[in-house]
């Protein structure tokens, strides 16, 4: 096969001298000799490769030169599998000697090498033809070879996955409803020790167990610790929980339990000043260096915490895609009966079952939109699940509220003054709401800024690693701030949807649902155009 | 009252702190669900929050653009700030999440964010706020 290979790479050379040595085929006929010696050293199956170089230049004559065209035709008449049999094939004929050929080919004649010049001309286009088709499809196996053992390896990582979203999904179910220390669902070894820091750092932010302030940081920092080890889709207990943290840490301190002071700079707000607690404490290094954080390190190397490192929250980003994928299909179900219903000037009770039907498929939306979000935030944030142009004017994870309402404007005609004013209420409140939102993410955006870019940034930074830690669960505790801005989000155009449906009547929400589906259809069109746009 | 008794009880020890202490044993003798109780009937819009947290910016934000002035409490600068939170979380029933923001329009209360865009959005939070004499217009 190998050989082949290389000699169709030199046919390539030959082919470019040969058209500008058109003039003699002697001189295009050495030339190509004279590349086939080149590579010819470098393999095993170099002798092969000499032969057809000698079959070109020992004979101008038709038989030789015909037949050699045939062995390559053949060879690419036959899969490439059976090179060997070429091998075979061509090994039966002449052996000569590379060196030998060239005088050869030195010496022949001018006005011979004319007569024979068309049909070597053609033979030699032929060849060259079907040796580019031959490299083509080596070209192809060996990726294909290689791409059907990638198609394997990633299909063992789709079940893979698909069993990381089962336990994802059992485990996703224990830490959303809290604390509750049912831990029986924890289905592999980190949710187990997961669960027993969980328990400790509850009870003691609870006050049950009267805990000294060191042990708390110490407690804390090796729940950081874990669960960066961890990855960090398992995170959102120890959130919760960093949240009531924070105050029993401060309790302690108003109580006014002694705290080594070392020569680090204690912040002023609390937060800095938790951390600085958590760098007071020097034996965090000792216990950082300690045999159970190795214990913790060398599940670094086993299988399980591999497949929850980075593929936990992708898990959860595919399934929502899928489910999303199924809303809307029933959604587009719903609409076209809701269409054909108003065109069909249906009856006011049918058309309302229509129209609370769809209300409660956005519920359902909506349902899945908070699992979503509590799953992985960065997901729905991204808004990946959506087409390009639905993208650019999302916020927060969907659509605008009052946007809505304006695009409905004109649309729901007749209205009384009653509605009027109830729509004209509906947009400026859902408005306010948005800026307030918007406003509320920006602070936090700010305040997230102002963490990660505090104290121990650049050439000062002496790579405190509990001072990073520190840093890093404040920042991790204004990130599970995200998740409810998204949730307020969600529960906005919910209840935006929910009012509207309110005020007006049956045939102008249908109407209503109507054009909001038509306009969604029209943005994911636009997408769909743009990405299949011609380009130069 | 409890105040009352705990007085009665130990009126010896009483006399004898300095001033200062037992100025904080009277004011740390008021159940901390009173003291909310009080607090929120002092304005019309009260707000307990805490100063760092960002859902209370965007609470704050919503009444400001609404054009009412709210009465903020910082619980983080509060010497009884834990005490409370707890109390407002036992008031608002959410255990899993973070006790702030709570507002509290006329002395009542009205929840936590969920709440106050859900009784914006239906109508229902400018009615309230007029009522309370936040919101003329």
């Amino acid at each position: 096969m190998f050989s082949l290979k290389s000699n169709n790479v030199t046919f390539v050379s030959n082919n470019l001298h040969y058209n500008t040595l058109s003039s003699s085929i002697g001189i295009g006929c050495a030339t190509e000799i004279v590349e086939t010696t080149g590579p010819v050293g470098c393999l095993d199956t170099g002798q092969f490769i000499s032969h057809k170089g000698t079959t070109i230049g020992s004979s101008l004559g038709n038989g030789h030169i015909e037949n050699w065209g045939e062995s390559v035709m053949a060879d690419n008449s036959q899969q490439t599998d059976t090179s060997t049999d070429i091998d075979t094939d061509d090994k039966n004929q002449t052996h000569g000697v590379q060196h030998g050929t060239l005088v050869v080919v030195d010496s022949m004649d001018q006005s011979k090498a004319k007569a024979g010049d068309q049909k070597v001309l053609r033979r030699l286009a032929q060849n060259r033809e079907a040796a580019r088709k031959s490299r083509l499809r080596k070209k192809v196996m060996l990726p294909l070879l290689a791409y059907v053992q990638q198609l394997e390896n990633s299909r063992l990582r789709l079940s893979q996955l698909e069993q990381e979203l089962q336990r994802a999904r059992q485990q996703g179910i224990f830490i959303t409803t809290g604390l509750s220390g049912d831990h029986g669902h924890s289905a592999t070894g980190n949710g187990k020790d997961f669960i027993i820091l969980l328990q400790a750092l509850h009870h003691v932010s609870n006050g049950k167990k009267d805990i000294h302030s060191y042990e708390l940081s110490v407690l804390t920092a090796t729940f950081v610790d874990l669960c960066f080890k961890c990855g960090i889709y398992d995170l959102d207990g120890y959130v919760k929980m960093f949240r009531l943290n924070t105050y029993c840490i401060k309790d302690i301190l108003h109580k006014g339990r002694v705290l080594h002071r070392t020569g680090l700079n204690l912040a002023r707000s609390e937060q800095h000043k938790f951390a600085a607690e958590i760098n007071d404490v020097g034996f965090i290094r000792r216990w950082l260096m300690s045999d159970r954080i190795c214990k913790y390190r060398r599940k670094d190397v086993g299988e399980p915490m591999d497949i929850n490192l980075d593929n936990i929250g992708s898990s959860w980003a595919l399934a929502f895609d899928m489910d999303y994928a199924r809303w809307l299909d029933e959604h587009q179900r719903l609409i076209s009966d809701l269409r054909s219903a108003v065109n069909s000037h249906m009856g006011d009770n049918e058309l309302r079952l229509l129209v609370d039907g769809v209300m409660a498929h956005y519920d359902e939306l909506f349902q899945l939109k908070s699992i979503g979000t509590k799953a992985d935030v960065f997901h729905m944030l991204s808004g990946m699940w959506k087409t390009p142009a639905e993208r650019c004017f999302m916020w927060l994870g969907g659509f605008r509220s009052s946007e809505l309402l304006k695009i409905l404007g004109n649309h729901l005609e007749p209205l009384t003054d009653q509605q009027l004013m109830g729509i004209c209420n509906l947009q400026q409140s859902s408005q306010q709401a948005e800026d307030a939102l918007s406003q509320g993410m920006e602070a936090l955006q700010q305040s997230l800024v102002d963490t990660l870019s505090s104290a121990s940034l650049g050439p000062s930074g002496t790579g405190n690693v509990a001072d990073y830690m520190g840093q890093m669960a404040i920042a991790m505790g204004k990130l599970a701030t995200l998740e409810n801005f998204l949730h307020q989000a969600d529960l906005l155009r919910q209840q935006t949807l929910q009012q509207m449906h309110r005020i007006l009547t049956t045939r102008q929400a249908a109407r209503a649902l109507l054009v909001i589906n038509d306009y969604t259809s029209r943005l994911r069109a636009l997408s769909s155009l743009w990405l299949a746009r011609p380009r130069e | 009252m409890h105040f009352q008794t705990a007085e009665s009880s130990s009126t010896w020890g009483y006399y004898y702190l300095p001033a200062a202490v037992r100025r904080s044993t009277v004011m740390s003798m008021e159940d901390p669900t009173e003291k909310v109780g009080r607090l929120a009937a002092e304005s019309a819009v009260v707000i307990f929050s805490v100063s760092s947290c960002c859902m209370c910016h965007a609470v704050k934000r919503l009444f400001c653009g609404m054009g009412v002035n709210p009465t903020v409490h910082e619980l983080d600068q509060d010497p009884r700030g834990p005490e409370l939170e707890r109390a407002l979380m036992r008031l608002v029933g959410n255990y899993s999440s973070a006790a702030v923001p709570v507002v509290f329009i006329g002395g009542k209360l009205i929840g936590s964010m969920d709440r106050v865009m859900a009784s914006h959005i239906n109508g229902t939070l400018v009615p309230l706020l007029k009522e309370a004499g936040a919101l003329w217009l």
